[in-house]
């Protein structure tokens, strides 16, 4: 059945010693990760049968509108997937009003 | 919502990866997947915006408007979703914990990382979101030269080779010894730097006889450094003097270039954490400016008090400056028990 929820986490970082030097292969820098942390979950999202989706939904629950969709397929010629952001509350309506276009 | 560069380079880079992976064994195909990322405090300042006990605070208010400290977060935000990503999709040959898994994580973050920034960075934000503390060399930025565009023909090819490759970096495991810490101290200087690495590059360019003198010799202190904080045969004796001779080179850099890796109010603040009985010294991290100072101190709850009432007394005078709760620490990227999720994974 379905994957179960799996979880990574990042360290943040400090360059302790070595900025600018870094850039240069001939030097290197003092890098700490730090225990301030970015953790991502990532889960399957259930469909009825035979409905396939090919989205991505990406959170960030800790603010308010912090949710991204992404649609994506397959492009020829070996070019990848290719991603793209979807209008994310559903249904959004443009209207032009016609003052618009009296400006 | 607004376009967040970094995830959508994340996605695109990963799942042409993860698909052509997936396309060698039969009946396995990209699924729709709901990623879900929790930041910890020490991101965001501490304002009236955040609010919640618990380990992640909630916000009330955007991402692209919440207050955020000097840390940053790019690098660990590309590295956790791309692990994600791999452990989710992958789930039976992705494995973080051996050093094949490392390598994908790590090539495939920094390509993307690299994408969403729009140029090749050094790559030491990456490589410690993956590896952890360590002394990092980069890899040649050459490696990257040939990769095609997302969607352009070949794409797919070329960056499965790049991920399954050796880079040329150099990454080399680095602890600090028991009782020393690193802490972050956020400095609220309502200056912007930008473009700092540019006119650092230009001053070095049109200068290079001096420049050189000057990388050079601070090449050779930032080895003494590495040495002296070095866990097995350091030591602390010499810490604080080579960190002030650290200090003095880059004094001189900023002046000379007038790029201001170490600017007067820095100076200033960093004089008089470094006066704090325990503490060995402290830089203005990175490539320098206004919004953060790392300290060298004591691992002590009491020399940490005392560096809060140092940072309470520069904020009545100067600007606002306080110790955040962060601190160095030696892991990298992680499998996470998802339990810490409980109560954030909604539809």
């Amino acid at each position: 059945m379905g994957s179960p929820t799996v979880a990574v986490s990042a360290p943040g970082k400090v360059l302790l010693a070595g900025g600018y030097l870094v850039l240069d292969r001939a030097h290197h820098g003092l890098v700490l990760g730090l225990n301030a942390r970015i953790n991502v979950a990532a889960r399957r999202i259930t469909t009825s049968p035979g409905v396939q989706l090919t989205e991505i939904i990406v959170s960030s629950p800790q603010f308010h509108q912090g949710q991204w969709r992404y649609g994506f397929h397959l492009a020829g010629d070996d070019g990848g997937i290719t991603v793209t952001q979807l209008r994310w509350s559903g249904i959004v309506l443009t209207i032009c009003p016609f003052r618009d276009t009296k400006q | 919502m607004k376009p967040n560069p970094f995830v959508e380079a994340t996605l695109t880079y990963c799942l042409t990866y993860i698909n052509k992976c997936l396309h060698l064994r039969p009946r396995h195909s990209l699924t729709a997947a709901h990623l879900t990322i929790l930041a910890d405090n020490d991101y965001y300042s501490n304002d009236p915006t955040k609010s919640g006990k618990g380990r992640f605070a909630s916000f009330h208010t955007t991402i692209s408007k919440a207050p955020k400290t000097g840390l940053g977060s790019s690098a660990a935000l590309v590295t956790s979703l791309t692990g994600a990503l791999l452990a989710h999709y992958l789930a039976d040959s992705f494995d973080l914990s051996s050093a094949d898994g490392r390598r994908t994580l790590h090539n495939l973050a920094q390509i993307a990382h690299g994408a969403a920034q729009g140029k090749v960075g050094s790559g030491f934000d990456v490589a410690a979101a993956v590896y952890g503390s360590c002394i990092y060399r980069r890899f040649s930025a050459e490696m990257l030269a040939d990769l095609p565009e997302p969607g352009a023909a070949g794409f797919t090819a070329r960056l499965e080779t790049l991920v399954n490759t050796d880079w040329d970096g150099r990454i080399k495991d680095f602890a600090l010894p028991e009782g020393v810490a690193v802490r972050m101290v956020d400095v609220h200087s309502g200056t912007q730097t930008v473009g700092m690495a540019k006119g650092m590059l230009e001053w070095r360019r049109k200068n290079p006889v001096r420049a050189t003198e000057l990388w050079w010799g601070l090449h050779g202190l930032n080895i003494f450094l590495e040495q002296q904080l070095r866990t097995v045969g350091g030591s602390l004796e010499h810490v604080a003097e080579t960190i002030a001779r650290c200090r003095a080179v880059i004094r001189v850099m900023s002046k000379e270039s007038g790029v201001p890796v170490e600017p007067p109010l820095q100076t200033e603040l960093l004089d008089r954490i470094s006066a704090v009985q325990g503490v060995y010294g402290g830089v203005v991290p990175g490539a320098g400016g206004f919004d953060a100072a790392a300290i060298v101190m004591q691992d002590d709850e009491s020399v940490l008090e005392e560096v809060r009432k140092c940072c309470e007394s520069f904020s009545k005078t100067h600007v606002k400056v306080n110790v955040m709760r962060v601190k160095g620490e030696m892991e990298g990227a992680r499998m996470e028990d998802v339990a810490m999720f409980d109560a954030w994974l909604t539809n």
